[in-house]
């Protein structure tokens, strides 16, 4: 059939069809259409094609690639590591960035540009073929070093090699006073003794003596010497010149152990006398509660407390269902509202042994006349039916069994016809739950 | 009772519908970007790897479609489409141009022609008991087309070609191809109506 016949014999499905091939191909719903389309039926076709790849093989993203996008739209720094949406649609392929080679002879012109080269000196352009010439770049001159300009402090001479000698002749108040070389002491090091005073008078400069190294000192002489206590008993105590401000002795004040303690533990305490009072008053209250009720229990007419413990009993029995061990609950949401603007709530608790099962439904609109709401179970191996479900004068409904069919792990509410055979879900889905959450 | 009421509270609450969800979006709320991608998240990733035959640029796709839902949500108008076809459109027109860029159509063709020998055969995968019903319709009704129809369509939905171009590349004749398409749409509308009225 040639085009041109084939156009002349289309009819306007068969225009919406091509014309909702056309849009998506042009690039999607955003490109206009001619003002004589049929709308409705190229939106329906559009849809058809949105559905094609529900039938290919399911994929599962990364995780990595939901943090990406997430961390992109929250706006953390280096959060795509992928470009970014802005990616035009007819990609370039991107030009490559200029190499840099490094063995070039010449880095005129582009020392200036690059920042790697900022501690580079432009220079002349140099031939590598140049034997013994260094490619084109110097270090910058090095910052001044310290010269010998300032003059060294000098050290005092070591004026013997008998330490303790020394130390005894050193005045911590004054600068070091050049002394007269000692010779080595073989005797046993002589006993601690106060400094000596230093003389008023100003010193004579002396000629300082030649270094020399130190003797090594004899093994005895190492030992140290016996402190004597400076009591004012054992040797006279000299007056001290002006000039040395004695050190005054201060004495640590003593620590008392309940400085602070003592008021922090009578806050505690005091805060526990607080609440053991409210806790108090709160048992009260609930003891006036228990009193008051059990009066109003004992005046109930007997016929009422009949009806009151078989309702009783079986809001017992859920109590323990929903409050037993290694429970489950399925949560029911919404796939299609039952009418504009009506909320269904339910929830399904299924019992650790996954036998027991109790449904409650909230806000269950009243079935259309001539449908009704069906349970199923939905298993590994389809949907089963879990039977009709009454819903109640108050818009609710309650269900429970105590068995559950083999590999159930999910459950879903639908509207079907009445009295329809229940080999398989039928009408409309109302309601669906398929994630737990394990209580 | 020691049940977590506030829990049961959260988690019993309907679920958004779509559009709501992309409403949401567009007012910058992030845990509804975060809903949609777990919704349409695998679909579209199929969708990108279908096309690209590349898992890694299949991603990367995947994460412009999405920074693009959360810069353009606020353009998304229901008259026009549901939100499923519109993601799936915006993910089909990435990678195409992606696909484009590459240049290996005639690779991808020779690649279309030896999965249309094996149809697909793989097993339920995982996903909502709506998306795997669903995916189970869409795979019996594409599987019961005729092949050479479902190879025209394949080929311009995935592959991005005009009716020319198909004619071109198949050596088939551009009268044929449109007959063809035309003919896949059709069956194909009326063996998927319900999963249609979902969405319109």
């Amino acid at each position: 059939m040639s085009d041109k016949r084939m156009t002349e014999s289309l009819n306007p499905d068969d225009h919406a069809i091509l014309l909702a091939l056309a849009q998506v191909t042009a690039g999607g719903i955003e490109v206009p259409l001619p003002a004589t389309a049929d709308r409705a039926r190229v939106r329906e076709y559009v849809e058809l094609l949105g559905l094609l790849p529900y039938g290919l093989e399911p994929a599962t993203p990364s995780a990595e690639v939901k943090a990406r996008i997430l961390a992109a739209v929250g706006g953390r720094p280096n959060a795509a590591a992928t470009p970014a949406e802005a990616r035009p649609a007819e990609a370039t392929p991107a030009e490559a960035a200029p190499q840099r080679n490094f063995d070039e002879v010449t880095f005129a012109g582009a020392i200036d540009s690059d920042p790697l080269d900022m501690t580079f000196r432009r220079v002349a352009p140099v031939s590598v073929a140049t034997a013994g010439t260094e490619p084109g770049w110097q270090e910058l001159p090095a910052a001044a070093t310290p010269t010998a300009a300032d003059p060294e402090p000098e050290l005092p001479e070591l004026e013997s090699a008998d330490a303790d000698a020394v130390i005894a002749k050193f005045d911590w108040s004054e600068p070091p006073q050049p002394a007269a070389p000692e010779p080595v002491a073989t005797a046993p090091e002589p006993a601690w003794q106060e400094p000596e005073p230093p003389q008023p008078a100003a010193p004579e400069p002396v000629a300082e003596p030649a270094w020399q190294e130190p003797e090594p000192l004899p093994l005895a002489a190492r030992e140290p010497a016996p402190m004597e206590s400076a009591s004012a008993e054992s040797e006279p105590q000299e007056p001290l010149p002006s000039n040395v401000v004695p050190i005054a002795t201060a004495t640590r004040p003593a620590r008392g152990f309940g400085s602070w303690w003592t008021p922090a533990l009578a806050a505690m305490l005091a805060l526990c006398m607080v609440g053991l009072a409210y806790l108090a008053g709160k048992v009260n209250e609930q003891n006036a509660t228990i009193t008051r009720l059990n009066s109003e229990l004992q005046g109930l007419p007997i016929e009422d407390l009949s009806s009151f413990y078989d309702e009783f009993s079986h809001m017992k029995r859920r109590f323990h269902m929903v409050t037993a061990v290694a429970r489950h609950a399925y949560p029911m949401k919404t796939v299609q509202p039952l009418a504009p603007g009506a909320q269904t709530d339910g929830v399904v608790y299924v019992c650790g042994n996954h036998q027991r099962w109790y449904l409650n439904l909230q806000g269950l609109e009243p079935a259309p006349s001539g449908e009704e709401y069906s349970l199923w179970f939905v298993t590994d191996k389809g949907m089963i039916h879990g039977g009709v479900i009454e819903v109640g004068a108050d818009a609710s409904s309650e269900m429970e069994a105590q068995t559950l069919p083999q590999g159930t792990r999910g459950f879903a509410v639908t509207r079907e016809q009445a009295g329809a055979p229940h080999e398989e879900p039928a009408g409309t889905m109302v309601l669906l739950a398929e994630d737990s959450i394990p209580l | 009772m020691d049940l977590h009421d506030s829990e049961l509270t959260a988690a019993s609450a309907p679920a958004l519908d779509d559009v709501t969800l992309v409403r949401r979006v567009a007012a910058r709320d992030q845990p509804a970007l975060a809903e949609l991608y777990d919704r349409f998240g695998s679909l579209l990733l199929a969708l990108a790897r279908r096309i690209l035959n590349n898992e890694a640029e299949a991603e990367e796709i995947l994460q412009e479609v999405f920074l693009q839902v959360w810069n353009q949500a606020r353009r998304y108008d229901p008259r026009r489409s549901s939100v499923s076809t519109w993601l799936v459109l915006i993910a089909r027109s990435r990678a195409i141009d992606r696909l484009r860029s590459r240049q290996v159509k005639d690779r991808t063709l020779s690649h279309l022609q030896q999965e249309n020998r094996h149809p697909h055969t793989s097993p339920e995968g995982p996903g909502s008991v709506l998306m795997r019903q669903r995916r189970k319709r869409l795979r019996r009704e594409m599987q019961e087309l005729p092949d050479e129809q479902r190879q025209v369509l394949e080929l311009a939905f995935f592959r991005g070609m005009t009716q020319s171009e198909i004619a071109a590349s198949t050596g088939i004749p551009l009268g044929t191809v449109k007959t063809r398409t035309l003919l896949a749409m059709k069956k194909l509308r009326n063996a998927l109506s319900t999963d249609l009225r979902e969405l319109l």
